[in-house]
């Protein structure tokens, strides 16, 4: 199949989903849905970081490589913890990052 | 009326900068595995407008250069946005009611950032209503608490900003991306930044138990093919907070609180 066409078909698919459950005024969630729903974003986005920081901490070559990558992510919670704000996070990790990586 | 909602479209936009910094590296490695690819660049660049999701665009891209089938890619790009419908989901009793066409365009620009970002408005409002029907103030369509045109104009902004960003860094990274320094490890800002997310809505424990166990159920199963893991990651942790919750429910004279309230607006 032609990759446009792939493509497209693959982006209707996505936009379906997104679509789907707001088409109608009359869906009325169930309430256990709806608890549900509350807590999409951080689960979701706990899944996601969690796959691509374990990605990088196993593709890590030694210890050493992968040492960086963790202690990024504890300077991280740490500053988003201490300032409850969640841009501290990359202000923080990033930093901590490449010097954790200079000294190793 | 248009002047406030003027206002509201620029906050949108204010409060998309962060996630734009954030998901511009990701744009710009996108662009750069797109320029790389055996396809044409036009057709790597075409995943932005018309998948529109950094991941499965990835997928798409890697999949369609190695050869996959049509089918398996489709179904690749699918099972990664699987978690738009939760999305959709969450955000149906708040889109309810509006103009179709809005709805149409509003779930175009549906996707992670602009969920979070969306989100939480929406949820501030509902909060901020909830304070007030307790405290016993007379509630007006537009009596000063807001209503939920404010938050459309809101996600409005952020989201179109979001997409405009988008679609450029998958444009600069195919055209320049291959000359930033790899030493730099910007593809880590992306995780960082969902950390940033994360942490704040930790302080209730049907929250925290969800995100606990996403984590590690979607770290434990990252050889999983298809990029399930996330999705079976996000499902386990749904299940888990809602089991906490149930033991949690408070007393009907408890006061309703979204999960988010802790987050500046």
């Amino acid at each position: 199949m032609n990759p446009w066409l792939v493509i497209l078909v693959a982006g209707i698919g996505s936009y379906a989903m997104r679509i789907c459950m707001t088409l109608t005024d009359r869906l009325i969630l169930p309430p256990r849905l709806e608890a549900c729903a509350e807590m999409v974003a951080p689960a979701a986005f706990a899944a996601l970081a969690a796959a691509s920081l374990t990605v990088l901490v196993v593709s890590a070559p030694g210890l050493s490589a992968a040492t960086p990558v963790v202690l990024a992510v504890v300077a991280a919670v740490a500053g988003t913890a201490g300032t409850g704000k969640p841009y501290v996070a990359m202000l923080a990790g990033m930093p901590t990052y490449w010097l954790a990586d200079a000294l190793m | 009326m248009r002047l406030q909602q003027g206002r509201d479209v620029a906050a949108g936009m204010r409060s998309m900068l962060p996630w734009l910094v954030a998901v511009a590296p990701f744009g710009l490695i996108i662009g750069v595995t797109a320029g790389q690819a055996s396809l044409p660049s036009a057709v790597g660049w075409f995943t932005g407008p018309a998948i529109y999701g950094g991941s499965a665009q990835i997928a798409a891209i890697q999949l369609l250069d190695s050869g996959a089938a049509a089918a398996t890619v489709i179904a690749t790009v699918l099972v990664i946005n699987l978690r738009l419908v939760l999305y959709s989901a969450a955000l149906a009793r708040y889109w309810r009611g509006t103009p179709l066409w809005w709805r149409l365009l509003a779930a175009y620009l549906l996707i992670d950032p602009s969920f979070v970002v969306g989100i939480r408005r929406y949820e501030h409002h509902r909060w901020v209503l909830a304070a007030a029907r307790q405290g016993g103030q007379r509630l007006t369509p537009d009596g000063g608490l807001g209503d939920l045109r404010s938050s459309h104009a809101f996600y409005s902004g952020a989201a179109v900003l979001l997409w405009v960003g988008w679609l450029t860094a998958l444009g600069v990274g195919a055209v320049v991306g291959a000359s930033v320094p790899e030493g730099l490890r910007l593809e880590l800002l992306m995780p960082l930044y969902l950390v940033g997310q994360v942490v704040p809505s930790l302080r209730q424990r049907a929250t925290r138990r969800a995100v606990v166990v996403s984590s590690v159920v979607a770290g434990a199963c990252i050889a999983a093919p298809l990029n399930l893991g996330i999705v079976v990651g996000i499902t386990a942790g749904l299940a888990a907070g809602y089991l906490t919750s149930l033991k949690d429910r408070p007393g009907p004279t408890a006061t309703p609180a979204p999960s988010t309230q802790e987050h500046p607006l």
